[in-house]
């Protein structure tokens, strides 16, 4: 079974060719940066539309014994064309194609997706939005220890980490959002925006062409965020208030002006990149191709799980030849959700030994057990292999670790 | 020179003036949904109140500064309910000027006025001779009875007033038992359960008294045409072309700044289809603000007006597009005022060029037209704002700060920052800068007036803003404050 879902390409870093950062908008505290395009670098042969769901619940079937249910309000439909020509501009007929079927249980109906990401047509696929990368997050070594060492319990050795959970935040629940995005003011050739919670990168949301994000702008409130988004956006009412000082020195004259303004805008251009540096300076990402779509590539990705700074995963439709990223959608991490990641990395690395693991990471294997327990895998292990990591460091068989 | 205390009274006395021209208690764009409503009212009490605990002569001569009517009724109550405060030498003025002020509030207004009055308990003699004196001075007292009947009721009551002629018996009798002798009487008591009779009432009361005896809506407003008043003739001509009576008025008569409220209110194919029409208003209304309120405007030189039509030029669902329509009546008027000098500079603009398609959409982006206003070297230049500039924040400070420091050290160039948005969190409207006077409006055909008050900010002219203040209080009353 593939278990690295994260397997494949890894990029120096996240490719924002051709797309500029805008000065933020700030309400209360949440930061929202534009990203825009130029007009002349939207090619326009590759769009995505909204399509919205009457039914808010649905269940989506993976593979054919495998399926969940999710609260997907809308999906997203990318059409492309193959040969350098811009899609032509779409109308009604998005909200009637039929996308999978209807299930009425009286008090409620539920509509019946197949895959993630499905094929609808010649060059359309139909997304949803952001289950893919979490998808792939999920999955990370699913499967559990290909070896049967014996330090890990009857239940990871027969059916692998099932169940595998992780929480997050709807974007209805980050206090402030609803606001920040209506406030916001859409700028000329904004075709994306960063999303900052306490200047924190909250997410990436790129799209190909203005009228693009115009449309799903609104959406962002239906997305899900990191839990720890939520936490911030709760315990911080404001964020730091910054000011660009300029070099006045460099205005001789009049037409020095547009220059100078110029520079005002560079300096905001900075700002906003500085403050996603956790995502958008050079650090090298893991992807893997989803699916080619012509000369698109469907792929998910995630940051390399340093477990001292920030970590993204998301999705990204990229122009194979080049490389430029054309639509985006990021997720952040939360420190619990990147340990639980870097441990099961780490241990897949050395094949599921438990002492080489340890030996890998400069750690007694006890502290590693241990470690490992805390991060929300105590069924990883088997009853005896916990009690005598407890033993060795002087607490009682069956403590609690707080 | 300006004592200390000069200063902090001007700055405080120029602060109040700003909110009194653009604060009216309504949502504004960046208010959130839940709490704007007791913000401003908080913000609003707070600052009458402590303008009129401390400068309480100030506090009355403001009356005769054009502010708006809803800063007029708090400033009219507020002086009536602490009247114990007036130095006896300052009575008279004061009273005129509550005369004036009440004169000159439209009557709904006024009675509603009145109506706060008995609700905040405050029945002085002042009080009672105030209302005494407005229903005195009304030109048509039984049109007042019939039209705002239970208002004027309520004021009398409380008043303790004695009514001339048949009003008492209209506005306290029984109407079954009485047949009246004044004409709009009877018709009014007729109109309970005669249908032509409805036809000859004013249009707000005979609207009630139409659903009463089923009359259509159709048939209703065609009736009543003749009875409606220019305004409300203006406020529904959208609804009346609905039902399908097509209301005659005039466009040419519309006040400037209802006017481009109209006009923003259209779709973009309807301005289209009425272009000329439109464009003909426009410059009438322009026209004939200026010659009311002539703006005092340097006598040569270019005059650059750079103007928000940024998506929070939009307003709220309470004060829809009015930040936009503000702008485009100033581009109006300053257009016809000093037509071969005037330049404009939108922040986002139209693709055609013709501001009479504009829509509030885009970033705040004030740093682009500020330096195609610069470059023109103006002799003024003229921001109509809201004050939250984002795309990028902050420059319009560093381009102004730059401009005066190296570009123009003799300060040859003036700027003026026209806000049409009050911020409650502020107190004020929101500044662009610390270096441009930011300065309330209430519309576009009074911006003469905010203009005038430019010239006592930042400066050191305390004794010049005194008597400027006790002139227009002198204008107002006509000279029987004195």
């Amino acid at each position: 079974m593939k278990q690295d879902t994260f397997a494949g390409q890894i990029l120096p870093g996240f490719n924002l060719n051709g797309v500029q950062i805008g000065a933020p908008q700030v309400c209360g505290a949440i930061r929202l940066v534009p990203l825009l395009r130029e007009p002349t670098g939207v090619s326009g042969d590759l769009r995505l539309a909204l399509r919205r769901y009457d039914e808010p619940v649905s269940q989506v079937a993976v593979s054919e014994q495998l399926a969940y249910y999710a609260y997907i309000p809308h999906a997203m439909v990318i059409r492309y064309n193959t040969d350098d020509t811009p899609v032509a501009a779409w109308g009604g007929q998005m909200e009637r194609s039929p996308d999978g079927k209807r299930q009425d249980f009286g008090f409620r109906s539920v509509r019946l997706l197949e895959r993630m990401a499905k094929r609808e047509d010649k060059n359309q696929v139909r997304l949803l939005p952001l289950h893919l990368a979490m998808e792939g997050f999920l999955a990370l070594y699913f499967g559990g220890p290909e070896i049967a060492w014996e330090e890990y319990s009857n239940q990871v050795r027969r059916t692998g980490f099932s169940p595998r959970s992780e929480s997050v935040a709807w974007g209805s629940e980050i206090d402030g959002l609803a606001e920040a995005l209506r406030v916001f003011e859409i700028a000329r050739n904004q075709c994306g925006v960063l999303l900052f919670v306490a200047d924190t990168l909250a997410s990436v949301f790129l799209l190909p062409h203005p009228d693009d994000y115009r449309a799903m702008h609104e959406t962002l409130l239906q997305d899900f965020y990191g839990d720890l988004i939520a936490q911030y956006a709760l315990m911080y009412g404001t964020v730091a208030h910054a000011v660009a000082v300029p070099d006045a020195s460099t205005v001789q004259t009049v037409a020095d002006l547009r220059t100078f303004a110029a520079g005002l805008r560079a300096d905001w251009s900075k700002y906003g990149k500085t403050l996603a540096a956790g995502l958008l300076e050079s650090r090298p990402l893991r992807t893997q191709t989803v699916r080619e779509m012509g000369p698109f590539r469907l792929s998910r990705f995630l940051t390399d799980l340093d477990l001292s700074g920030e970590n993204h995963l998301g999705e990204a439709v990229t122009r194979t030849a080049t490389g430029e990223t054309l639509y985006a959608k990021s997720f952040r991490l939360s420190a619990s959700q990147t340990k639980r990641a870097f441990f099961l990395q780490q241990l897949a690395a050395a094949d599921w030994e438990l002492d080489r693991a340890a030996a890998n990471l400069n750690m007694e294997r006890h502290d590693l057990v241990l470690r490992i327990e805390k991060a929300g895998f105590s069924y990883l292990f088997t009853p005896q292999v916990r009690a005598a990591a407890r033993k060795a460091r002087g607490m009682r068989g069956d403590a609690p670790l707080t | 020179m300006e004592t200390r205390s000069e200063i902090v009274t001007r700055e405080d006395l120029l602060l109040f003036i700003n909110a009194c021209f653009a604060a009216t208690a309504q949502r504004e764009f960046y208010d959130a949904p839940a709490d704007a409503k007791s913000l401003h009212q908080d913000t609003l009490a707070f600052l009458h109140r402590y303008v009129c605990g401390n400068y309480r002569t100030f506090y009355a001569r403001t009356l005769a500064c054009g502010i708006n009517d809803f800063a007029k009724t708090r400033i009219v109550q507020t002086l009536l309910a602490t009247g114990q405060e007036t130095t006896p030498a300052f009575r008279r003025e004061e009273n005129a000027l509550l005369r004036a002020a009440t004169r000159s509030l439209p009557p709904q207004r006024a009675y509603k006025l009145f109506a706060a009055l008995r609700k905040a308990n405050i029945n002085n003699r002042r009080a009672r001779a105030v209302v005494r004196d407005y229903l005195a001075a009304r030109p048509d007292a039984t049109f007042d009875a019939v039209k705002y009947r239970s208002k004027v009721r309520a004021a009398a009551t409380h008043a303790h007033l004695r009514l001339p002629g048949e009003m008492g018996a209209f506005l306290w009798g029984d109407h079954a038992k009485v047949r009246f002798q004044t004409p709009l009487f009877e018709t009014f008591r007729q109109a309970r359960y005669a249908k032509e009779a409805v036809f000859r009432l004013p249009y707000t009361v005979a609207e009630g008294l139409a659903a009463k005896h089923g009359i259509s809506r159709a048939t209703f407003l065609t009736g009543i045409a003749p009875n409606m008043t220019q305004t409300e003739r203006e406020r529904l001509l959208r609804s009346s072309a609905d039902a399908g009576v097509a209301l005659v008025t005039d466009l040419a008569r519309m006040p400037l700044t209802r006017l481009t409220l109209y006009v923003l209110g259209l779709s973009l194919t309807e301005r289209e289809t009425r272009r000329d029409e439109l464009e003909t208003a426009l410059r009438g209304a322009a026209r004939r603000a200026f010659r009311q309120a002539p703006l005092a405007l340097p006598p040569a030189g270019t005059i650059a007006a750079v103007l928000d039509d940024s998506y929070s030029a939009s307003g709220s669902e309470e004060k829809r597009r009015r930040p936009l329509a503000i702008a485009l009546g100033v581009h109006y008027l300053l257009r016809e005022a000093v037509p071969e000098r005037y330049k404009p500079f939108w922040s986002n603009g139209t693709a055609s060029g013709n501001p009479l398609f504009v829509v509030a959409r885009g970033a705040t982006d004030l740093a682009t037209p500020l330096v195609h206003a610069l470059e023109t070297h103006p002799v003024l230049v003229l921001i109509v704002s809201d004050g939250y500039e984002n795309d990028p924040p902050g420059a319009v400070h560093a381009l102004v700060r730059v401009w005066r420091e190296r570009l123009d050290p003799a300060a040859h160039t003036a700027f003026v920052h026209a806000n049409p948005v009050f911020a409650a969190d502020e107190y004020a409207p929101r500044p662009l800068s610390p270096l441009i006077a930011a300065l309330g409006v209430r519309d576009a055909e009074t911006l003469a007036v905010p203009l005038a008050f430019a010239r006592f900010v930042g400066t050191n002219e305390f004794a010049a803003l005194d008597d400027f203040l006790r002139d227009r209080a002198e204008a107002f009353t006509g000279g029987n404050g004195r």
